[in-house]
């Protein structure tokens, strides 16, 4: 396990009764409609659903519905977008004053204990409201938008993309990252270590965990008795690896046992399904398309293995992500094979908790796919394991343990 | 039979093609993918399209309050010989505006876009200059 998460699991488990955790808003203001599907709702709805079980007063300021959000427990004020803007950019600013304005002013009305933002781009709602009310920014920043701008999807004006996001890093009195590659990337940019908090993400294990109906599902996919299916969930996006695991599909055809279940949409599906109809492997593979959080579980417990091919980013730069996924899978208790790649590896142990291979070698993920379709045992014993390993360590409790005692630690600092 | 042209830039493409299929059930569905429309590049795709002659010019996305370049689009359409262009969002919610109107009231709506969307930039640099001006002072 790697330095960050060995830290991070000896800090201390704060218990919070209920009504005496802090007062928290939460500003969501990523620039796109707030889908049901993928690791950002999970992210959103693990962290604020465990701060409201700690006793947290959550009040949550959105430009749009939360998928999967109890509005009963937290309030959730949403101030819509406009379409306006000739250009992505210029959209997306326009959308980020529009937020900045209505939210500070809903914020200075009564201001919380802390401002916890999901940073997005060109957007400093987080940064206004903390200077008006002088209430800390905590802000929960998964990767550089400006390093997300120049390799995956360019949004233009990147010199005022990279003013908010210094702007924002700079005014932060603590920041939130989901894996030891990010911290060590601030801390290169010039950002003081002590600012900065690791926070890998998590998954709520009691909804996602084995025997929850997984046989009917697998009866209702028309997996047949006997058969072995390999799941997948998540965004096709290069990264996550889904060419890679088109072509161990394609390799796998032979084994009429083997059926495969992708979970998810994006970029590059049509690739993908194009790859398994030249191949003639598409016949067991079953594509669901985008499915709604709260059925994930249900379809992931029709597995026997899951897996998780993430690639190296295409410039060479670390992998920085904390899949949610990996999370997920470790709590259905199934046999998992990932690749040996960024915090995946540091979660994941070889031959303990997971099957893992190297990055991007399809010889070695067919490998290790049919090794655990051939041995329920072994799936058995890296599953409870994982399983063991996603209670202890890796729950969205101790994501918003590691908050509130960052909270307290920075209550607590010595005065400058 | 009258002939859609869908471009599918994001949404739950499948539902929404049952909607139009529901809505206009003589009507034949050719879908262009994102990817493809993309990579063509504007004029090629106008092109493209004007070729293909549609009767209907829809634009898939996720949410119609979310899609930016609106007027662009369907006056895309409209240019390329639709006689109606719609936005239909994976939710229900839905744009629909026929040929004429589009052509007559595109160029008013593009300019004042323009004007508004530099009115934006310039508020935003300005808003930016200021905090980092607060933040570089330590206040």
């Amino acid at each position: 396990m790697g330095s960050a998460l060995r830290a991070t699991a000896a800090e201390p488990s704060r218990q919070i009764q209920a009504a005496s955790g802090p007062d928290i808003v939460y500003l969501r203001a990523a620039p796109g409609p707030g889908t049901q599907v993928g690791g950002a709702a999970s992210h959103i709805n693990g962290f604020i659903n465990a701060a409201l079980r700690k006793g947290a007063r959550v009040r949550l300021i959105s430009n749009d519905q939360i998928a999967g959000l109890d509005s009963d427990k937290a309030s959730l004020r949403i101030i819509g977008p406009e379409p306006l803007g000739t250009t992505r950019a210029v959209a997306d600013i326009n959308n980020g004053l529009r937020f900045t304005q209505a939210a500070v002013r809903e914020i200075e009305r009564n201001p919380p204990d802390f401002i916890y933002q999901r940073y997005s781009r060109f957007n400093w709602a987080g940064v206004e409201a903390s200077q008006r009310t002088g209430r800390p920014l905590f802000l929960e920043y998964n990767g550089s938008e400006v390093w997300a701008s120049r390799h995956w999807s360019p949004v233009g004006m990147r010199r005022m993309l990279e003013r908010c996001e210094r702007l924002n890093l700079a005014a932060a009195a603590l920041i939130f990252v989901v894996s030891d590659v990010i911290r060590r990337n601030l801390e290169r940019a010039g950002i003081p270590a002590k600012k900065i908090v690791v926070n890998p993400n998590g998954v709520d294990t009691d909804v996602f965990r084995p025997g929850i109906g997984g046989d009917q599902a697998r009866a209702a996919l028309g997996i047949p008795e006997g058969a072995t299916l390999v799941g997948f969930t998540g965004t096709f996006a290069p990264w996550h690896g889904v060419l890679v695991l088109a072509a161990a599909i394609a390799q796998l055809r032979a084994d009429p046992n083997l059926w495969f279940l992708l979970i998810g949409g994006g970029v590059l599906r049509p690739e993908v399904e194009r790859l398994l109809r030249h191949t003639g492997a598409a016949d067991r593979a079953i594509f669901t398309g985008p499915v709604e959080h709260k059925y994930v579980p249900l379809l992931l417990d029709a597995c026997d293995v899951l897996v998780s091919p993430h690639i190296p980013m295409p410039d060479g730069s670390e992998f920085f992500g904390s899949p949610t996924k990996l999370f997920e899978y470790m709590a259905m208790g199934k046999g998992i094979v990932a690749s040996r790649l960024g915090q995946i590896a540091e979660v994941l142990t070889d031959e303990e908790t997971a099957l893992l291979v190297e990055p991007g070698d399809v010889q070695a993920l067919c490998a290790a796919i049919r090794r655990l379709a051939a041995s329920r045992p072994l799936r058995v014993r890296l599953g409870a394991a994982a399983r063991e390993s996603a209670i202890s360590q890796h729950t969205w409790e101790r994501n918003a343990d590691r908050v509130f005692w960052a909270y307290d630690s920075w209550n607590d600092r010595p005065a400058e | 039979m009258s002939k859609i042209l869908l471009l599918a830039l994001g949404g739950r493409v499948d539902r929404i093609r049952a909607e139009l299929n529901k809505r206009y059930p003589q009507a034949m569905i050719e879908e262009i993918e994102r990817g493809d429309f993309e990579r063509a590049g504007t004029l090629r795709c106008f092109l493209a399209l004007r070729a293909k002659g549609p009767d209907i010019f829809a634009v898939a996305t996720e949410r119609v309050a979310w899609q930016r370049g609106q007027t662009l689009l369907m006056l895309f359409g409209a240019l390329a010989g639709a006689r109606e262009a719609i936005i239909p969002d994976a939710y229900g919610a839905v744009r629909r505006e026929r040929r004429a109107r589009i052509l007559v009231t595109a160029p008013g709506r593009l300019a004042q876009e323009a004007i508004l969307s530099l009115a934006v930039i310039v508020r935003a640099r300005r808003n930016l200059r200021r905090l980092e001006r607060t933040i570089d002072k330590g206040v």
